[in-house]
């Protein structure tokens, strides 16, 4: 099959998708109890009048379906909206967040996976020794504990010598850029510290599992009797095939770190996406909602065709079965 | 069957009796450890009758010999209150998460091996829950549907499974593509057996390695609504004395005997649970206590080779 | 002081947006809510590069806006007062009118007219100077669009219909009727340059509400705005042209924080100079730790009440037991509120009796006794009305089990603790509770459910902060007209509407007084609102800062000027 046609019909099933899920957020959202208007217009004086004007002036009034169609003429055209609560555009103020949440969550999930896969390849490698025990108990007991509660923890134990809140000193005045950049790295230590720490185990669990499985395949009893020495083989034939569950992991784990971000950020008033995520929520600003919801399916989405592009990469059996199809 | 079938097969034997003989601590003191809880949830109306939250003293008391982990915030035992907290939490954790990879193993399992319309339908719909972030979702779901126990469960296990079956489907997929598989079928196993004897073994590992993960996402997910305001205040669970401690200046108050005991806790159940799913995963897929890495398990297959 | 606000949403309806989060923590509502704030100072302290008269204040609530029509967020309130003239403020523990940009003023003798002269000396901080007509200007806009753009602020220009500006210095503000309390609520206008608003007002007045807020934006308070980042930080400088009184202060800065615990490690640490109102219920009970640490925490009685609403709609269709007084006033007398305060607010705080409250002074009755926790009184009151218990011990009335779901706001600070203390009081009467938490945009549905007719709703718990130390701002919310907005009882008195429009509108502080007596003393009687508690304000600062002024509204508010320029750091 060419190749082309594989990555025409990938993109169209992802657009497919994308659409159904913001249509499921779309009426998700609208079919919540509570709306904007009257949070909004709960105010002293505030008059039937006043909510009837904000109504009209979001477009509550207008049927669901006309709603919804206008929303996806927008969209179509690269418009998110308006925020209802602070009456600034969607997309700036989801700019905003994501640049604020890049750092914490890179940071986060690159200490995770460092972490994750290298004790896992341990854990794998050394089976059934005290180090495999060891690894296998640290991940598990990390991955069990709650993101919130790690950063309550962390936070009882560095305040005074790392910052508790915020992503930089606000008062800093003219850092060059070495202090700027020194100073988010303190802010950022314990947060993504916190993500990195909830994230490692699953990625060390799964790594592990697929090392043994891995390890007991026959290639790599063959690669043994082809006199390879061990590391060799654990490099050449075992790691790669081990890396497959682990990658199509990382790819799903994206929705594990959005909730940790919301619980962490929270804990460490860092005004990243989670923290926008939820603020939405409650304030029932729909645009905002909407929109980082969309953000997050279309990362999601994309992060998975990546994973499926490197699984086959990874493993000639899929490219095979995928092209017998 | 070929003779590297023949040479796995005597390995795995050899290593089953190996591995029964050996003697687990770890186990021993998972189960002990769950046993001591779930005892403990049991009886928690039986040692602290007046339920959950009943004040015996001044906010934040520090432990003493009455109270061994002292007094939370409202004046409550910690103890007590763990231990009625365990009665929640674990059983939101398992119910929530045997569901889920119930649902997400059958339906990883199912489509990994007979892969085609069925596969691709599947898939669809998996994609479609792993592209609406969960939390966020719970949270405007348990909003819409209100904050009860049962819902909690469902919500979880509904939004949860996907990631189950994704990687159960990977490795099916994988599997089926086998030669021993492939052969299997080709001398006439329908596709039931085939799926039970033949794939179930070589995803099983994953399975268990899926429900302690499951148990601990439905644990994460029940602590998560309860930090953030939407859960059953009818009941407390671990969750919810973090969520409290939180909010009440647990920090500020230095009171580490109210912090500490409901993360442990969690810490210490999950743990428990993945032990005891790793040694049900060595049962049921000797294949795991093969290892080609190591130089002893090389020479006893290439031992059994030579002798075949 | 700021906007009026349910307790858990710091803010008025609002939105703020960690509403129910955060809230809970300590913002709980109230916390921040009001108007609070504190300052601190710093110094040279800590790891920043602050000079020694910048002031680092935490906040529990988020700046949502800096945009007078957009803002719901007590604390955006605080900040945006500073960036702008107001013609009155109010200063000290009466909250007392003083002159501001106006330096004296005149009220006709019908009460319908208020001549106003400005200073001379003010500027915009473009150097433009700051006139009547900018004063006229701003109050025609927001009577113009009060029920649209500008509804948020409408509040505070009730009863005005027009300001006129005979010349640079002179200001008349016209009323249709006389307002007792029209100083107190010009205190809260902030007064806009005309020359930058113009534009965004015309029309329909929707570019109001658009305005962005950056480093050049034209401001004419203490303060200018020198760095604005949503959920992070506010950040002003002292306003070089400003006509009051010189502070020390060059540099002040609102910081966001999401936990209450986090942000007082940070005070002492020293990342911050003070922090903005603590909710009581979220400080663990530690003041006496707090001071050890070396910080100094201070209190005083506040504008926060936490309180049990019945939904007293005749006609509503379950549980109707509950629409007599008897039965409510039963219930009320097995609420524990003394273990309420001792618990939920460890201490800090009083047992509530009266709408109004203790911190408004001498518009509060002390004659109004809160109910005395006395089950067995309660019992004997149940008892004589014939609601039998059945053999679980939970008594019927009619068909109906006396077993009550009570929609709790999951934003109100310690709220779960209290319905806790609320079930375990009832449960003696042989009543029960079942919680049922609900985030702020779902209670408001939940209390006038189904489609704001009131009818399924029973108990729900909740809270408020008023807009002002004035009493109307608390009495209004159980008018008729507010059914629907803060009348979360469906409460309906034509005699208690018409004393409102009455008090409102004299002038005589006597006579007023004896009018807002009855109200509070009918309002108790009728107990279709339980008040449970008055809520502590309280904050916290570091050794460095001085002149730190407490009020029912916290350190720091949105209509005083003092507070501010009496801060000194060290």
């Amino acid at each position: 099959m060419a190749p082309l046609r594989v990555i025409g019909r990938r993109l169209a099933g992802a657009g497919v998708l994308i659409w159904l899920a913001v249509t499921f957020d779309f009426f998700l959202f609208r079919l919540a109890p509570g709306n904007p208007v009257d949070q909004m217009s709960r105010i002293p004086q505030g008059s039937r009048q006043l909510q009837d004007q904000l109504t009209r002036e979001f477009g509550l009034d207008q049927p669901m379906v006309v709603q919804y169609v206008r929303y996806l003429e927008q969209l179509s055209q690269g418009n998110l909206g308006v925020s209802f609560v602070n009456r600034q555009p969607v997309t700036d103020n989801l700019i905003d967040a994501i640049v604020n949440t890049l750092p914490l969550v890179g940071l986060g999930l690159l200490i995770a996976i460092v972490l994750g896969i290298g004790l896992g390849i341990l854990a794998g490698a050394y089976r059934g020794r005290p180090i495999d025990h060891g690894a296998v108990t640290l991940a598990t007991f990390m991955y069990s504990l709650p993101p919130q509660w790690i950063g309550m923890v962390l936070l009882f134990l560095f305040a005074g010598t790392l910052p508790t809140g915020g992503m930089v000193d606000q008062f800093l005045i003219d850092p060059t850029p070495t202090q700027y950049l020194a100073d988010l790295g303190r802010h950022l230590l314990l947060p993504a510290l916190t993500l990195g720490l909830v994230m490692f185990g699953q990625y060390t669990l799964i790594m592990r599992s697929s090392m043994v499985e891995t390890l007991s395949d026959d290639y790599v009893l063959t690669a043994r009797a082809k006199g390879f020495r061990p590391r060799y083989v654990l490099r050449r034939h075992a790691l790669r095939n081990a890396l497959l569950p682990t990658v199509t992991l990382i790819g799903l784990s994206i929705g594990a770190m959005v909730g940790g971000a919301i619980l962490i950020e929270v804990v460490f008033s860092w005004p990243g996406v989670g923290r926008t995520i939820y603020d939405s929520i409650v304030a029932r600003d729909y645009p905002m909602m909407q929109g980082a919801f969309l953000v997050f399916t279309v990362s999601v989405v994309l992060f998975n065709l990546l994973a499926d592009a490197a699984y086959s990469l990874l493993d000639p059996r899929v490219r095979r079965a995928g092209a017998a199809r | 069957m070929s003779a590297a079938a023949e040479v796995l097969a005597r390995g795995r034997r050899r290593t089953r009796r190996r591995t029964r003989r050996l003697p687990s601590p770890g186990l021993a003191f998972s189960v002990a450890l769950l046993g001591v809880f779930a005892v403990g949830a049991l009886a928690a109306p039986a040692l602290f009758p007046d339920g959950s939250g009943a004040q015996v003293g001044a906010p934040y008391a520090t432990p003493s010999g009455a109270h061994l982990l002292g007094l939370d915030d409202a004046g409550a035992d910690v103890v007590a209150e763990l231990l009625w907290g365990a009665r929640v939490s674990l059983l939101v954790g398992v119910l929530a998460g045997v569901m889920t990879v119930i649902l997400g193993g059958v339906a990883g399992l199912v489509s990994g091996y007979f892969g085609g319309w069925f596969e691709a339908l599947l898939m669809r719909v998996t994609d479609f829950f792993l592209v609406i972030p969960v939390l966020p979702v719970m949270i405007v779901v348990a909003a819409l549907y209100g904050t009860r126990l049962v819902n909690t469960i469902v919500i979880i296990a509904l939004l949860s499974w996907p990631g189950t079956a994704r990687v159960v489907r990977s490795q099916a997929k994988t599997v089926r593509q086998r030669l021993y598989v492939r052969r299997a079928r080709a001398m006439g196993a329908s596709h039931g057996r085939t799926l039970v004897h033949h794939v179930l073994p070589q995803v099983a590992p994953l399975l268990g390695a899926s429900t302690a993960l499951a148990i601990g996402h439905a644990i994460f997910f029940e602590a998560a609504l309860r930090f953030l305001g939407l859960a059953d205040r009818n009941t407390t669970s671990w969750g919810q004395m973090i969520a409290d401690s939180f909010e009440r200046g647990a920090i500020t108050a230095e009171a580490w005997w109210v912090l500490l005991p409901p993360g442990l806790a969690i810490g210490l159940v999950l743990l428990s649970t993945t032990v005891i799913g790793r040694r049900f995963e060595q049962r049921t897929n000797p294949r795991l206590a093969v290892s080609h890495l190591g130089l002893r398990s090389f020479r006893r297959a290439a031992a059994a080779k030579e002798a075949s | 002081m700021s906007n009026n606000d349910d307790v858990s949403t710091e803010v008025p309806g609002a939105v703020l947006s960690r509403r129910s989060m955060l809230f809970r923590l300590g913002v709980g509502g109230a916390v921040v809510a009001g108007l609070p704030t504190l300052l601190a100072a710093c110094g040279d302290s800590g790891s920043s590069g602050s000079s020694s008269s910048t002031l680092r204040i935490g906040l529990t609530s988020e700046m949502d806006s800096l945009n007078p029509f957009v803002q719901q967020s007590a604390a955006a309130v605080i900040a945006t007062h500073m960036l702008y003239p107001t013609l009155l403020r109010l200063e000290g523990d009466d909250f007392t009118v003083e002159p501001d940009l106006a330096d004296d003023y005149e009220v006709s003798a019908d009460g319908t007219s208020i001549t106003f002269r400005l200073k001379t000396k003010a500027a915009w901080s473009d150097g433009k100077p700051v006139t009547a007509r900018d004063a006229a200007f701003t109050i025609n806009t927001l009577v113009q669009h009060s029920g649209s753009a500008a509804a948020l602020l409408a509040q505070y220009v009730v009863g005005i219909t027009g300001a006129e500006a005979p010349d640079d210095r002179t200001l008349v503000v016209r009323y249709s009727e006389p307002i007792a309390n029209a100083l107190g609520l010009l205190t809260r206008v902030v007064i806009l340059p005309e020359h930058v608003w113009t534009e965004p007002a015309s029309g329909d007045g929707a570019g109001l509400k658009t305005v962005a807020y950056d480093e050049g934006t034209v401001c004419g308070g203490q303060f200018v705005l020198t760095k604005y980042t949503p959920k992070e930080i506010v950040l002003l400088k002292a306003h070089a042209d400003w006509y009051g009184e010189k502070q020390s202060i060059s540099t002040l800065g609102f910081v966001t924080y999401g936990a209450p615990d986090a942000m007082i490690k940070a005070l002492e640490a020293s990342e911050i100079d003070a922090v903005a109102l603590l909710s009581p219920s979220t400080v663990g009970g530690s003041l006496e730790r707090l001071a050890d640490r070396g910080l100094r925490t201070q209190q005083a009685p506040g504008f926060v009440m936490n309180n049990l609403y019945f939904n007293v709609n005749p006609k509503k269709t379950q549980h109707r037991e509950l629409l007599d007084p008897q039965v409510r006033r039963a219930l009320s007398m097995g609420i524990d509120r003394a273990r309420i305060v001792e618990v939920v607010l460890f201490g800090m705080g009083e047992v509530a009796g009266s709408l109004v409250y203790p911190a408004m002074g001498a518009w509060h009755d002390d004659s109004v006794v809160p109910d005395a926790f006395d089950i067995a009184a309660a019992n004997e009151i149940l008892d004589g009305l014939g609601l039998a218990r059945g053999s679980d011990g939970v008594r019927t009335a009619g068909a109906e089990k006396m077993s009550y779901k009570v929609n709790l706001a999951s934003g109100l600070a310690g709220g779960d603790r209290i319905l806790q203390i609320i079930s375990d009081g009832w449960k003696q009467l042989g009543v029960e509770v079942k919680p049922n938490t609900l985030d702020a945009a779902a209670m408001i549905d939940a209390i006038s459910a189904p489609d704001g007719k009131y009818l399924t709703n029973d108990i729900a718990v909740w809270g408020f902060l008023p807009a002002s130390p004035d009493p109307s701002a608390v009495l209004d919310h159980f008018i008729t007209d507010s059914i629907g907005g803060f009348n979360n009882c469906h409460y309906s008195d034509p005699d208690f509407d018409r004393a409102y429009v009455e008090q409102n509108a004299t002038l005589d502080v006597d006579e007023r007084r004896s009018l807002v007596y009855d109200m509070q003393n009918r309002f108790f009687e009728a107990r279709a609102m339980l008040a449970l508690v008055y809520v502590n304000a309280l904050a916290a600062s570091g050794p460095k800062l001085t002149g730190y002024q407490m009020s029912g509204f916290g350190p720091f508010n949105a209509v005083s000027r003092d507070q501010v320029t009496q801060l000194r750091l060290a």
